[in-house]
């Protein structure tokens, strides 16, 4: 077994058509790294100097209660960025790199890049996954849509056939050496463009995502080289072999995906935005029409608040404020419910549709490893909410202290993210590539074994 | 070039016959009839999936305008400023051509509510629909003829020189004394008659019924679906370039289908990245932050602004003395005084930020220029309606209007006012019937084609440069 595969790995390396594609393939993996790399570290300075606008104005607040700054003013948080962000920077123009906090509605998120700035939309941003999903398929179609459909076409697959003396060696064997010739393009060239990208972005180097990065390498290249040499092994020629790969690639790499994401467009439209605006409207009219009711119900709810117990003028009317001001939040809530209900539905459903192929498969596994999945924007939103609640508890303190002046900024609540932990969907992705690489050897090699290494009428 | 060397006296005619004899094989080629088959399988998708999003963005930018007319006219008495806070909810009408190419809109807001103070941006955007990969996930007929038809281009031409070489028949031709500029002029001419058949005649009768279906008939799809055909020419002759080059037919495909992944699916993404790299926007909240700070500022009844008003008031009515009721109110000329200096502070901060973004664009259009994929889908969004500077314009003819809206509430409370949040308790808002209300929204055509000039001349540029490569190879080959 061995015998065969050292030679077609000599083979593989040895071929002017491999080297140029190994050399073009590492130059744009590492292109692709980099780019990554510093357009992760462009969205992580445009959400720190958010939070540090943000906070200089508090700072800056001389006279203002912590009432009035938490609801008067924005509290700006930062999403944040993740060890090995880079991978899926294109993701992340679609991501707000901040929040806006108010105690009296839920965080607004921040336009986000592609909303600001639409025109690199037009044209897409590279990063790794973008090369792993649509230009590595079609160096491994260029390299290995031949590997036995010409010798058949030639005539000489009955004489590889026979040192063999299984079909499925040459299959393997050939797989093999594609392989290896994929893995040196790409995995060598991600690791340095790993390291280089996170230092770019200013993000640590996690040993453990690196790895798992590494296991998705190698099984999405092992993939790659049995499909196409199954698929040469399928055909009687090496143009239909051409023609199918490229297909497949066509098909599951570009045609599945934006189908996909058209149905899930069309099965969640954009809930109307009339009733939110008038949600937004009848919230807004808490404060310009403060109702007795409200405070009352209020008051019955969280006595410590009442008015009425406060130290003079300034802070009872502080107090009423506050009380409105859950009332206020619970309606602009309302308001959004339908957005948001429609929004988590819409991830939701991308999520499962990015299991129907596996180029959609590795890119979803790949934005998870990243921290730029579709359910980030909702996981934001919940920090954020945790966070705004947070900041009402903080205001409420101070409210039922009947502080009129809030001076000390540094003490003003932050805004923490740890790295999401990583899901099962990385370690799902690289097995079911290895369950793939392995059916599609099969089939090639049910091929050979039942099929007859003869060429066709027309080339004989 | 063609149309004059067919009518040439000297070349003429060996012209003639080698072009009907290239339009006989396209039209006998069945690969020329499965491509059109798949472009108008791949058009129809293309054309379905643009139109039903066009109609339901225009169907609910005509309930909006609905709802913002209506919803300003009927609100609760209250004072002026309050209702100059509310606002007037307004909506971006979709591009002209959006059904075409939606261009950038996806990622564009679509409605706000206008504030009096402050410059709001567009709510509504669609970014959690953009998705990785060319056009960020939608599918339209701008998308499917700058990126996907190319490689049709190259099914369909990669062999139309190396073909002739491996059989053998090239030798044929240079015995027979051919002449470089004919044949040159014919390899084109019969590719481009291929691509006509197999991809512009489905595209075409997708444009046609889409146009009909939205009733467009203007210049606009003329001159769109002009630019996309511009496009094809110079991907024909990139192709015959390759063929004219590589040594098998085998190579010609594979370089074929490497060069368009590289021009389509490579180039235009690095541009765009690294545009975002090299140019980044300034951050969002940081502006935010400023214009909220402005906005207080016109709240704030400082001493000096009320001098400064006196002033004004003074210069307005200059036979008031200074003593006395004023005949305007004050606190409305200081507010008036103040939302004029935030709304200067404000356009210049807006200019400075699409400035920015105006670079990042600059940037990646420079890059995308590498690529005719890159440069189509620049000119087709331009025509389209659908780019950034068409979609900036609809914002800034809203911002106008708010200003405009501030002003005219600032000035009704200054001069008909009488102070004091109360006294308007009763008074409903349908009295302002001198109100300014949002003028429809409407860019010239001429916007457009300024804005796809560029595009369309290096486009051309390019198809010239490459023919004349095609035309000094073939030269060479015939030696």
């Amino acid at each position: 077994m061995t015998g065969p595969v050292a030679l077609e790995i000599r083979r593989a390396l040895r071929a002017p058509r491999s080297r140029w594609t190994i050399g073009a393939l590492a130059a744009a993996t590492l292109a692709a790294c980099l780019v990554g790399g510093a357009v992760a570290r462009v969205h992580r300075r445009a959400g720190q100097r958010d939070v540090q606008a943000s906070r200089r104005r508090i700072a800056a607040s001389r006279d203002r209660s912590a009432f009035e700054l938490a609801a008067w003013q924005d509290t700006l948080i930062a999403r944040g960025i993740g060890p090995l962000s880079f991978l899926a920077a294109s993701e992340m123009a679609s991501l707000p790199d901040a929040a806006v906090v108010r105690i009296y509605e839920p965080p607004t998120m921040v336009p986000a890049l592609a909303e600001r700035s639409p025109a690199a939309t037009l044209l897409g941003t590279l990063d790794l996954v973008w090369v792993l999903t649509l230009l590595l398929p079609l160096g491994a179609i260029g390299l290995g849509y031949d590997a036995i459909s010409r010798d058949r076409a030639v005539g000489t697959l009955a004489m590889m056939l026979v040192p063999a003396r299984r079909p499925g060696r040459l299959v393997v064997a050939r797989t093999v050496g594609l392989f290896i010739v994929l893995l040196l393009a790409v995995v060598p060239a991600a690791l340095a463009g790993a390291f280089a990208g996170s230092r770019l972005a200013g993000t640590g180097i996690d040993p453990f995502r690196l790895a798992i990065l590494t296991l998705l390498l190698v099984t999405w290249c092992l993939l790659l080289a049995s499909a196409v040499v199954g698929v040469s092994a399928l055909t009687d020629r090496p143009a239909s072999s051409l023609a199918l790969a490229a297909g497949g690639w066509l098909l599951l790499s570009v045609a599945v995906p934006l189908a996909v994401n058209n149905v899930v467009q069309l099965a969640y439209p954009p809930p109307d935005p009339r009733p939110g605006l008038q949600g937004e409207q009848a919230a807004a009219e808490v404060f310009n029409r403060p109702s007795e009711s409200i405070v009352e119900t209020e008051v019955e709810r969280d006595p410590r608040f009442d008015p009425d117990f406060a130290a003079d003028a300034a802070t009872s009317q502080m107090r009423y404020y506050f009380l409105l001001s859950r009332e206020r939040y619970r309606r602009a809530k309302g308001a959004r419910h339908a957005a948001d209900r429609a929004l988590t539905r819409r991830v939701e459903l991308a999520e499962i549709a990015s299991l129907l192929t596996p180029p959609s498969v590795l890119s979803a596994a790949l934005s998870d490893l990243a921290g730029a999945g579709p359910s980030e924007r909702i996981s934001f939103a919940e920090d954020a909410e945790a966070y705004r609640a947070g900041l009402e508890r903080f205001v409420g303190e101070r409210v039922l202290a009947d502080e009129p002046v809030f001076s000390d900024a540094n003490v003003w609540p932050t805004f923490e993210r740890s790295p999401a932990a990583i899901g099962r969907r990385p370690a799902v992705a690289a097995l079911l590539f290895v369950l793939l690489s392995l059916g599609c050897a099969f089939a090639g090699g049910l091929r050979l074994a039942r099929g007859s290494p003869a060429p066709t009428k027309e080339d004989s | 070039m063609v149309p004059f060397l067919l009518v040439a006296p000297r070349v003429g005619p060996v012209l003639r016959a080698l072009l009907l004899k290239e339009l006989r094989l396209a039209v006998r080629s069945r690969r020329v009839w499965w491509v059109a088959l798949v472009m108008a399988f791949l058009g129809a998708i293309a054309s379905v999936a643009g139109g039903v999003r066009h109609a339901s963005e225009r169907a609910l930018h005509e309930k909006l305008t609905e709802y913002g007319a209506r919803s300003f006219g009927q609100q609760r008495p209250d004072h002026p400023h309050s209702i100059a806070h509310n606002g007037y909810v307004v909506s971006r009408p979709p591009a002209p051509l959006g059904f075409l190419d939606a261009g950038v809109q996806p990622a564009y807001g679509r409605w706000l509510r206008l504030d009096a103070h402050q410059t709001r941006p567009l709510a509504g955007a669609r970014t959690v629909d953009l998705a990785r990969g060319p056009g960020a996930g939608r599918f339209d007929l701008g998308l499917l003829l700058a990126v996907f038809a190319p490689l049709m281009v190259v099914l369909l031409g990669h062999d139309q020189i190396a073909r002739e070489r491996t059989r053998g028949t090239w030798a044929m031709m240079r015995s027979a004394g051919l002449r470089a500029g004919p044949l040159t002029a014919s390899k084109v001419a019969g590719l481009f008659a291929r691509v006509a058949l197999a991809v512009l005649l489905p595209a075409l009768v997708c444009v046609v019924l889409l146009v009909a279906d939205f009733r467009s008939f203007e210049l606009r799809p003329v001159l769109w679906f002009g630019g996309h055909v511009l496009a094809m020419f110079v991907w024909c002759v990139v192709v015959l370039l390759l063929s004219a080059l590589a040594p098998t037919e085998q190579a010609a495909l594979l370089f074929g289908v490497a060069l368009w992944a590289t021009l389509a699916l490579f180039v235009p993404p690095l541009a765009g990245g690294l545009a975002r790299a090299v140019a980044p926007v300034p951050p969002p909240g940081e502006a935010m932050v400023a214009a909220a700070a402005w906005a207080d500022s016109a709240h704030a009844q400082t001493e000096k602004l009320r001098v400064a008003a006196l002033e004004d008031i003074r210069r307005r009515h200059p036979e008031w003395d200074g003593t006395g009721d004023a005949p305007e109110v004050v606190d409305a000329v200081m507010l008036r005084l103040a939302d004029a200096k935030a709304s200067s502070k404000m356009l210049d901060l807006l200019e400075r930020m699409d400035r920015e973004a105006d670079r990042q664009e600059r940037l990646a259009a420079s890059f995308a220029t590498f690529s005719p994929t890159g440069l189509a889908s620049l000119l087709s969004s331009g025509l389209a309606g659908s780019d950034l500077p068409h979609l900036r314009a609809s914002f800034r003819h809203f911002e106008r209007y708010r200003v405009e809206l501030m002003a005219w509430f600032n000035e009704w409370w200054a001069e008909q006012g009488s102070g004091g949040f109360d006294a308007y308790d009763q008074t409903r808002f349908d009295d302002f019937d001198d109100v300014p209300r949002p003028p429809p929204f409407w860019v010239p055509l001429a916007f457009a084609v300024r804005r796809a000039a560029l595009p369309a001349g290096l486009l051309a540029l390019a198809g010239g440069l490459v023919a004349a490569a095609l035309g000094w190879v073939i030269r060479r080959r015939l030696g």
